[in-house]
């Protein structure tokens, strides 16, 4: 079935999205780019040129160039080209044309139907006229619908119950503010206001006039009747402003931005938000008055709006974030790319509308990691958290120490990397393991979480296709406050933990070292010097009474330990090699073997071999 | 068993089951298909993406070649204590880079605009010319025949004496 797109036909720029899998995404245009210019030229060699390459030619072909045409829908407008006439929406149709055409090339099928969004304002002329643009260019508008209602589906709003939201939408150069009430999946509008001209091309030219301004101050030279000095500071303005969303200073740097008889002139200006905010406070303010309007239309008081989203480019700035948590005294939503917003709703309401919202398996992710303890408490994940279920995954452990018959699966879940610090789910005991020297028994655990989120955990051994299980019902039941918390706990205590799992991580190697040792003064018994036996004897002895609390303790333990084995092995293999009877195996490689052996009698130890 | 199942299903469950089996197939084969065009596309994008990441690296460092290529012509060329040299090399390395990324320079051929490579910011009108020119003011570049950024020219066009 062929797909449904999404089209945010803008007065600036123009978006367009699909839904796949359930997800709505934003498709690049030809040119590369998520945003299309709405702009559309006419060349005189007869060309029509739409986005990026219309704009780059207006001023040589301005009579020619169309820009914001959605300000003139429904209207009785036309547009003179070469004795003959357009309406708007033949010229919008060319912007929806190349929308249409770049969906398929990057799609690689044909498109044949859309959801066309348009400003809540819009009357029916409007709605009719942006209705014929999608028809003319070769699309079956499915339907219309108002930009905030797509923003609110957009996050998912339809889908939480009855409530009225605020959408303020601030784009390139307009703006919109319009109340809904939303309840059982239907949109009310209750109020829409604004500024038709009004957005972030604004706040650029202020930018733009401050550099022109500083430099007449400084330098006494006039840089606004240089065209290509102009472009450099436009650049430079929007890059200031972009940056100032997240610092609170930037550097205006254009060295030989002109120059006089006396030689060349830099541009280096400071600005700071504040300066910025300064500015362009009559800017932000300008959004105020519209939206008490709406809520007095919708004789409602701001306390009465239980959502807001933010949409549009401009809201990514600080300073009118600031405006609209001070009128409602809340944190408005602005987690969904405020210039894709629109189109992703449009996407996911063409998607409902073809059914297959419906039809799409709706797939559930595990909110936290699962795992199991292993050596010396630490937790080792079998399933990262946010993957998609149902999944299942397997990984072979082995037993600490020799001789050991049962394994105890301690089944856990969290982020934090020590096991004591998760929420465990339970646990059980592989037994009937064959005697084996450690390390040598494999055995098979597996996690398997079904559609449902139940969680399976088997252990196998291999030798001999023993196994138990277990199942966590609800193992991944937990409240969203409580898989938040659980999050942030790990982040806050990241640090403390990697230290704490370094350290043991380290123990478990010295560990696995004086193993080595000890099996090595066994097998080089009567094939190297008494003294230097003695001596790994001795420093085995020290290693093991020594207090192992502190890393660098551990580490320094470790290369004593490490020098000692070596001569030891050294000397070995030099006799072995002068003998030319090479039958003894080397010591192990104790990197290999990060394990120990001092839990005689208990089963809860295992590691990680693969 | 399985026979006693079936005669003991009244008709209409079997009738049902098998409508239920249909629409699941039906819903299965849509997610395998959906993945794997996902995948494919996947495939190209991340081919695409190279470029892109190389585009957006290219297009921030550009405008410090842009500078040097300013200081450099802003110094006269008749000084000789090897400053200007200095600058030259130096740019000269960098636009050196460029060619080895597989960076091009976009030509204007035969004074023809062409809005695909090229971005007007000045028009200026002349008598005394035979036909329209188009001037560089900044180098646009190109990869792969992606536009990193668009040369920004000076068209100035042809007019009538007396217009």
């Amino acid at each position: 079935m062929a797909k449904v797109i999404g089209i945010d036909l803008g007065t600036t720029n123009s978006v367009v999205a699909f839904v796949e899998g359930g997800k709505p995404t934003v498709i690049p245009n030809a040119e590369g780019s998520r945003l299309t210019p709405s702009a559309v030229a006419f060349t005189q060699d007869g060309q029509i040129l739409v986005g990026e390459l219309a704009k780059r030619q207006a001023i040589l072909n301005p009579e020619r160039t169309i820009l914001s045409i959605k300000r003139h829908m429904g209207t009785n407008y036309k547009i003179r080209i070469d004795n003959k006439e357009y309406t708007p929406q033949e010229i919008s149709a060319m912007i929806l044309r190349k929308l249409k055409e770049d969906a398929e090339a990057y799609l690689g099928e044909k498109v044949e139907k859309a959801v066309i969004t348009v400003p809540a304002y819009f009357n029916d002329a409007q709605r009719q006229a942006t209705k014929e643009a999608g028809v003319i260019a070769g699309l079956d508008v499915m339907r219309i619908i108002n930009e905030p209602t797509a923003s609110s589906l957009a996050y998912g709003l339809d889908k939480e119950g009855t409530q009225t939201i605020l959408v303020y939408d601030l784009g390139g150069g307009t703006f919109d503010v319009s109340i809904l009430e939303i309840g059982e999946g239907v949109f009310e509008v209750k109020a829409t206001s604004g500024d038709t001209h009004l957005g972030g091309d604004d706040y650029d030219q202020r930018i733009i006039n401050f550099l022109v301004e500083e430099f007449k101050r400084k330098e006494g030279i006039d840089l606004s009747q240089d065209r290509m000095v102009l472009q450099r500071l436009k650049e430079a303005a929007e890059k200031a402003k972009i940056e100032l969303s997240s610092l609170m200073a930037t550097e205006i740097n254009l060295p030989f931005i002109t120059a006089t008889n006396s030689g060349p002139k830099h541009m280096n200006i400071t600005l700071t938000r504040a300066q910025f905010e300064a500015m362009t406070k009559d800017l932000t303010e300008r959004t105020r008055e519209p939206i008490y309007r709406a809520l007095s239309d919708a004789k409602l008081d701001p306390s009465r709006i239980d959502k807001v989203l933010l949409v549009g480019g401009s809201t990514r700035m600080p300073a009118v974030q600031r405006l609209v948590k001070e009128i409602f005294n809340k944190e408005p939503r602005k987690d969904i790319n405020p210039d894709e917003c629109v189109a992703l709703g449009a996407a996911i309401q063409g998607a409902v509308l073809a059914g297959e919202i419906r039809d799409v398996v709706l797939l559930d992710v595990t909110p936290l990691s699962l795992g199991i303890e292993t050596l010396g408490g630490v937790f080792t994940r079998m399933i990262e958290r946010n993957t998609t279920i149902p999944v299942s995954k397997s990984e072979i452990f082995t037993t600490a120490v020799d001789n050991q018959t049962a394994v105890e699966i301690h089944v856990l879940q969290g982020e934090r990397p020590m096991a004591a610090d998760n929420l465990s789910l339970g646990k059980f005991i592989l037994d009937g393991i064959p005697p084996a020297p450690r390390g040598v028994p494999k055995i098979q655990v597996t996690f398997d979480i079904d559609a449902n989120g139940i969680v399976h955990v088997s252990a196998k051994d291999l030798a001999t296709n023993k196994e138990q299980r277990i199942t966590v019902k609800g193992g991944t039941g937990l409240s969203k406050e409580e898989i938040d918390r659980m999050v942030k706990e790990a982040q806050a205590h990241a640090e403390e933990d990697r230290r704490k799992r370094e350290e043991i991580e380290a123990r478990n190697q010295l560990d696995g070292l004086i193993y080595t040792a000890e099996k090595l003064v066994k097998d080089a018994g009567g094939k190297v010097s008494q003294d230097l036996l003695d001596g790994l004897n001795k420093t085995i002895e020290e290693v093991k009474s020594s207090d192992k609390s502190d890393l660098d303790k551990i580490k320094e333990l470790t290369n004593k330990l490490n020098d000692a084995i070596y001569k030891v092995s050294t000397e070995l293999y030099a006799k072995a090699s002068a003998q030319q009877t090479s039958t003894e195996s080397p010591p192990e490689n104790q990197q290999q073997d990060s394990n120990g052996g001092k839990n005689e009698g208990t089963i809860d130890t295992d590691y990680k071999v693969q | 068993m399985e026979e006693e199942l079936k005669e003991n299903l009244p008709a209409e469950d079997i009738a049902m089951i098998k409508e239920q089996y249909k629409e699941l197939e039906d819903k299965f084969l849509r997610l395998a298909a959906d993945f794997d065009n996902y995948r494919k596309r996947m495939a190209r994008e991340i081919e695409e993406l190279k470029d892109v990441i190389r585009i957006e690296l290219i297009r921030s460092l550009l405008p410090l070649l842009d500078d040097i290529e300013r200081a450099f012509s802003s110094i006269p060329a008749d000084r000789d204590d090897g400053i200007r040299d200095g600058i030259e090399m130096i740019m000269k390395n960098f636009q050196d880079w460029l060619t080895s990324q597989g960076v091009k320079t976009v030509e204007i051929s035969d004074d023809i605009f062409d809005p695909k490579y090229h971005e007007v910011v000045v028009v200026e009108e002349d008598e005394n010319i035979d036909k329209d020119k188009v001037e560089e003011l900044r180098t646009g570049y190109t990869l792969n025949d992606r536009v990193i950024r668009p040369t920004m020219v000076k068209i100035i066009k042809k007019v009538k004496e007396g217009n």
